[in-house]
């Protein structure tokens, strides 16, 4: 299996000792001119900002969780709020008159999701 | 009720693949010729030129999987692992077969084709499994069109078989059982489907360890390897898809009776498709079906693509994603009809579809449990059950979950609404669906219905419609009529007199009832409603297996007892766990050899033991068993090999000399 490694800065944490870096392995990607492409492995570009639910193997991989299901997307909506989002934003979907609209399966402020995280490790019932 | 978010993944690796010819279209690993229409699909597959017998060996990591279920044991995994893998080899249409080859040493290197299956640590949280087409040749021509050689697939499982983190039960487990026949269908070249096959995604497969392949399934299997008339015997439609004039990539395009599994294909890049293997029943005759076309659904989570396809790509190296965004579109003749009609042999063309932009997301990717009553227990609850099993002239509650289906309604509670304008039917009139509502809290992502089944609705899947304000969702197999309800098992004990039969007492047995020792079957000598005689599989002395009794309708015992009563064999007067002596212990390349194996405490027996050596470089082609303790093996090596590295099964029972004599069943925990 091949993995692509990302380097990622770490802004805050919210379970598990503070560190400055992470190496996120993501499996598929390129080594010797070989391509393995995963279907649902997600894609990190580089100067984006994710919310990251990361897992250590045995072996000291550390991976997103799920594939897909523990990144999400971090942006500013049109107030200046911190948004996280997960899922269609990246498929297109046309709205009556043919024009693109955005849908997201997971979308809510920074804050809520960090409110939620935290009643989750506080022994809470996450929604 | 807890929705889980668990993926199972195909990957590929792309690299150095050539491309011309010509090729057949479906949902396979597809690569395209060219960069400009018209497109002509070329799907990874094994050569079966380059197979013996048709059939890839399989071969299992002798390392094992790390924790187990209380109970569990190698030898039980290896045997469903060898169960699933017989799901494939029993489509009568196909050619490709697959046979159990040996354990393996991890880091093993073969040229010969074949399949391996690992156990990993690294197999993160959410994750059930996943598939890598590892190893590919180049462009070959053959008699169904071009194609890329497969010549290795990794199955890779969690190490950790014996907690939730993976799977909810043991190897016996629905669930386990139903992942490696889907994970078995991938290594053979098959991707994802929308048909509720057990090609499907987790999410919304209709699939059961009773009854795991669609009829989407058996077309893909045998489209991809067809065995010889297959193609005669089946119909096709053929068509094209576009949206606003330009063609609509990797639209899926859906064949459906009201009565019968629906049979699924993906558009090429221009929008073009052709739909095979549409079953049309006996020569001569044909049958009327709906065609329907939809968008892949949203990524889930844990998806990083819609339905986790492996896109198709082009001779630029370019993949191509799907077109969504448009609403899902019956096809209609001029006249106003539905109706295609499908005969073997032949293919229906026309089957245009010029779809609209969506005007909502709507909903996808649902999944539906049936809500039976439990009668294990008298006045036990009832239980939710996979594959939404419905009593016919009963009135079921049938609950779903899935994208689109609620919206939040009180952020404090968590309480949520309908999705405004949400309605749910069927196609066809096998039942009313009535009641259309949404759980509270903690169940507030869950919707649910009353199907009131008629008295006249025949057995077999049925298919259900969600429509939102333009748009509509069909789930093929959305529940499914059944005339009795689930087998139960109540108690297992030798039947006696001296014989090694099994007697087994239970309800809702019939003539087709399959009992299963761990992946194997058992031999039924009587039966009635309530009570089996069999003959268990061999197995060694003092063996554990765990026991499950299967219907033809899909349902089985661990529908409402997931946890498998067991079975102890017989104890040997000493114990001894078998160990083989195996000369000579090493052969060379080239030629064909005999080997002599000599078993301690082993039941070799003709007709059922196998032999492997745990690589495909190494063809075993003939076994004689001499008694029960001696056996031959006519090997030809392509390689070098220690023979240390063997691998003796007879039934339930795994010797391999390499790996500690017999795989130990005191691993469990």
């Amino acid at each position: 299996m091949i993995y692509t490694h990302y380097q990622v800065q770490v802004t805050n944490t919210y379970k598990g000792a503070p560190v400055r870096n992470w190496d996120v392995a993501v499996p598929g990607g390129v080594v010797n001119r070989v391509q393995q492409a995963v279907a649902g492995a997600p894609m990190l570009t580089a100067g984006k900002d994710y919310l990251l639910f990361l897992w250590t193997s045995k072996t000291g991989l550390t991976q997103v969780i799920g594939l897909s299901q523990g990144l999400f997307n971090v942006s500013s909506n049109s107030s200046g709020q911190l948004m996280v989002s997960r899922g269609a934003t990246s498929e297109t979907m046309l709205n009556a008159s043919g024009q693109i609209m955005t849908v997201s399966t997971i979308q809510m402020t920074l804050a809520q999701m960090s409110s939620r995280i935290q009643t989750v490790l506080a022994g809470g019932s996450g929604q | 009720m807890r929705r889980r978010w668990m993926t199972r993944v195909a990957a590929l690796v792309a690299a150095g693949f050539l491309f011309s010819s010509t090729g057949v279209a479906y949902y396979y690993f597809t690569y395209f010729n060219s960069s400009s229409s018209p497109y002509t699909p070329i799907p990874a597959r094994f050569d079966l030129n380059t197979l013996t017998n048709n059939t890839v060996p399989f071969f299992v990591s002798g390392a094992g999987p790390s924790t187990m279920y209380a109970g569990d044991s190698f030898q039980a995994i290896i045997s469903q692992i060898s169960a699933a893998a017989n799901i494939w080899n029993g489509v009568s249409t196909s050619s490709i077969r697959l046979a159990f080859g040996g354990l393996y040493s991890p880091g093993t290197t073969e040229s010969a084709p074949g399949v391996q299956i690992e156990f990993s640590d690294d197999v993160p949280p959410g994750l059930l499994a996943f598939t890598t087409l590892e190893s590919f040749g180049n462009l070959t021509a053959g008699p169904n069109g071009s194609f890329i050689p497969l010549y290795l697939s990794v199955v890779t499982l969690p190490s950790d078989l014996g907690s939730s983190t993976y799977f909810n039960g043991p190897s016996y487990s629905e669930e386990f059982f139903v992942t490696l026949v889907h994970e078995f269908g991938h290594t053979l070249g098959l991707q994802h489907t929308l048909a509720s096959s057990v090609m499907s995604t987790y999410n919304t497969t209709a699939a059961t360890k009773a009854s795991p392949l669609g009829a989407d399934d058996i077309a893909g299997i045998s489209l991809l390897y067809p065995s010889a008339n297959y193609l005669s015997t089946v119909g096709s439609i053929s068509g094209k898809v576009t949206l606003h004039g330009n063609g609509v990539n990797l639209a899926s395009v859906v064949a459906i009776a009201a009565n019968s599994q629906a049979i699924a294909t993906l558009t090429n890049p221009d929008g073009t498709y052709q739909l095979n293997g549409i079953p049309t029943g006996p020569s001569g005759f044909s049958i009327e079906y709906y065609v329907y076309v939809h968008p892949l659904p949203p990524p889930l989570e844990g998806e990083g693509s819609p339905d986790n396809i492996f896109f198709p790509h082009n001779s630029d190296g370019v993949f191509l994603a799907p077109d969504t965004g448009f609403a899902t579109q019956f096809h209609e003749n001029q006249s106003g009809s539905q109706v295609i009609t499908v005969a073997a042999g032949s293919v229906t063309p026309g089957i245009d579809f010029n779809v609209a932009p969506a005007s909502s997301p709507g909903v996808s990717s649902v999944r539906t449990y049936g809500y039976i009553k439990n009668t294990y227990v008298t006045g036990a609850p009832h239980t939710y059950v996979v594959g939404a099993p419905v009593m016919v002239s009963e009135t079921t509650i049938i609950a779903a979950n899935g994208d689109g289906l609620v919206q939040p309604a009180n952020t404090a509670t968590g309480a949520t609404v309908l999705t405004p304008g949400l309605n749910v039917s069927m196609l066809g009139t096998a039942a009313q669906i009535t009641k259309l509502r949404v759980y509270p809290p903690p169940n507030q992502d869950y919707i649910a219905v009353d199907a009131m089944v008629s008295n006249f609705a025949g057995p077999g899947p049925k298919h259900l419609l969600f429509s939102t304000p333009g748009n509509l969702y069909v789930l093929p197999a959305g529940f499914t009529v059944v005339d009795s309800p689930p087998p139960i098992l109540s108690g297992l004990a030798p039947a006696g007199n001296g014989s090694a039969a099994v007697a087994i007492a239970g309800q809702q047995f019939s003539p087709t009832t399959q009992i299963l020792f761990d992946g194997l079957p058992a031999v039924i000598l009587s039966q009635s409603s309530n009570l089996l005689i069999v003959t268990p599989p061999p197995a060694p002395a003092g063996y554990t297996a765990a026991v499950a009794a299967f219907n033809i309708d899909g349902q089985s015992s661990l529908f409402l007892n997931p946890t498998a009563p067991t079975y102890t064999y017989a104890a040997s007067p000493v114990p001894a766990n078998p160990s083989l002596v195996v000369s000579p212990s090493v052969i060379p390349a080239g030629g064909s050899v005999t080997v002599e194996v000599r078993g301690i405490n082993t039941n070799f027996t003709e007709g059922v033991t196998t032999v492997g050596f745990g690589t495909s470089d190494v063809q075993v082609n003939q076994v004689n068993v001499l008694s029960a303790t001696r056996l031959t093996a006519v090997v030809s090596p392509a390689v070098t090999i220690a023979t240390a590295g063997i691998t003796v099964t007879t039934g339930l029972e795994v010797v391999s000399q390499a790996l500690g004599s017999q795989i130990a069943a005191d691993t469990q925990q």
